[in-house]
């Protein structure tokens, strides 16, 4: 029963990883182009499609990739000028199985991200 | 024996790389290389640690690449709306999209971003593709030695491939590599 059920999250989990490489791959590269305004709602997109593709990843028993797309769709939530929503996914990925290396990135890119919300409040 | 030639038009990787939006890589690809040569391009390409089909046994190979006229009238107009760094470093993806996917097949490429930087990778072949590019060949080495350190950090514990593009008027020089995460994570890569 539970194999059936991941064979079928497969094919979703792979359109969505397209899916969101694609626009992410859009999304950095008019940010490097100096259009960050056009890339807002792209970093938006790009977060959203990774928020939908980690728990599929759990699912599948991919713990570590998932963790690594919340870390990513926060950054992407970072980035379209949405903390909070940031600071949720980094807590999320830190608390899946990341490389020693990783969550000390993720930890820095949370403390970074409340420092900014702190600032702006 | 010389060194194997692959040829191909720049605007190919849209087909080979269809889950990646190229095209501005595509144009910066071209707005860099065309300051050097007309078209074609021709670059060098030091291989290690690469296995490929392709390659074979050997270390080293030449990339030929060509653009239309078209995409260097639209390399112009992105030239004079953009920084050379950053501009660079989209020209070098360009390049690697060619060595990932005819040199070493790596397969359905996907990006994640961390932060500062981005990730390319290949689940397939449970491999990440770390790229970077200058304008001074000097750097070639260096700038190297910081993307295997990077890749090395990469947080799935995959394998890495490292792509480093020199774009120069003494000739366009490549580095391609590729590091076992065991290897990595040891500190026994090569310099």
């Amino acid at each position: 029963m539970a194999k059936t059920k991941a064979k079928r999250t497969v094919p979703l989990v792979q359109k969505l990883m397209a899916e969101s490489s694609f626009v992410l791959s859009k999304a950095q590269a008019f940010q490097t182009m100096g259009m960050g305004e056009t890339a807002q709602t792209l970093w938006q997109s790009a977060a959203s499609l990774q928020e939908r593709i980690a728990p599929l990843l759990d699912a599948d028993g991919e713990p570590l990739e998932a963790a690594v797309y919340r870390m990513s769709a926060a950054s992407c939530y970072e980035k379209a000028g949405d903390p909070s929503r940031a600071v949720n996914l980094y807590h999320a990925a830190l608390a899946g199985p990341l490389r020693e290396g990783t969550r000390a990135e993720v930890e820095g890119m949370l403390a970074a991200c409340l420092e900014q919300m702190k600032a702006n409040s | 024996m010389a060194p194997r030639l692959f040829r191909c038009a720049i605007e190919e990787i849209a087909d080979w790389h269809t889950h990646l939006y190229v095209e501005p890589y595509i144009v910066a690809f071209v707005a860099v290389a065309g300051q050097y040569s007309a078209s074609p391009a021709l670059f060098d390409v030091e291989c290690g640690n690469i296995a490929s089909r392709w390659l074979g046994n050997a270390t080293e190979c030449r990339l030929q690449v060509s653009w239309p006229d078209e995409t260097a009238e639209k390399a112009v107009r992105l030239r004079a709306t953009m920084q050379a760094g950053p501009l660079v470093e989209l020209a070098a993806v360009a390049l690697a999209l060619i060595l990932g996917n005819r040199v070493v097949p790596l397969g359905q490429l996907l990006v994640t971003d961390h932060g500062s930087r981005a990730d390319y990778r290949a689940r397939k072949r449970k491999a990440v593709l770390e790229v970077s590019g200058t304008e001074v060949l000097a750097e070639l080495g260096r700038r190297h030695r910081e993307k295997m350190e990077q890749a090395r950090s990469n947080p799935f514990g995959w394998q890495a491939y490292v792509v480093v593009c020199a774009f120069s008027s003494d000739g366009h020089r490549t580095r391609f590599t590729r590091h076992p995460f065991e290897e990595a994570e040891h500190g026994e890569n090569e310099s």
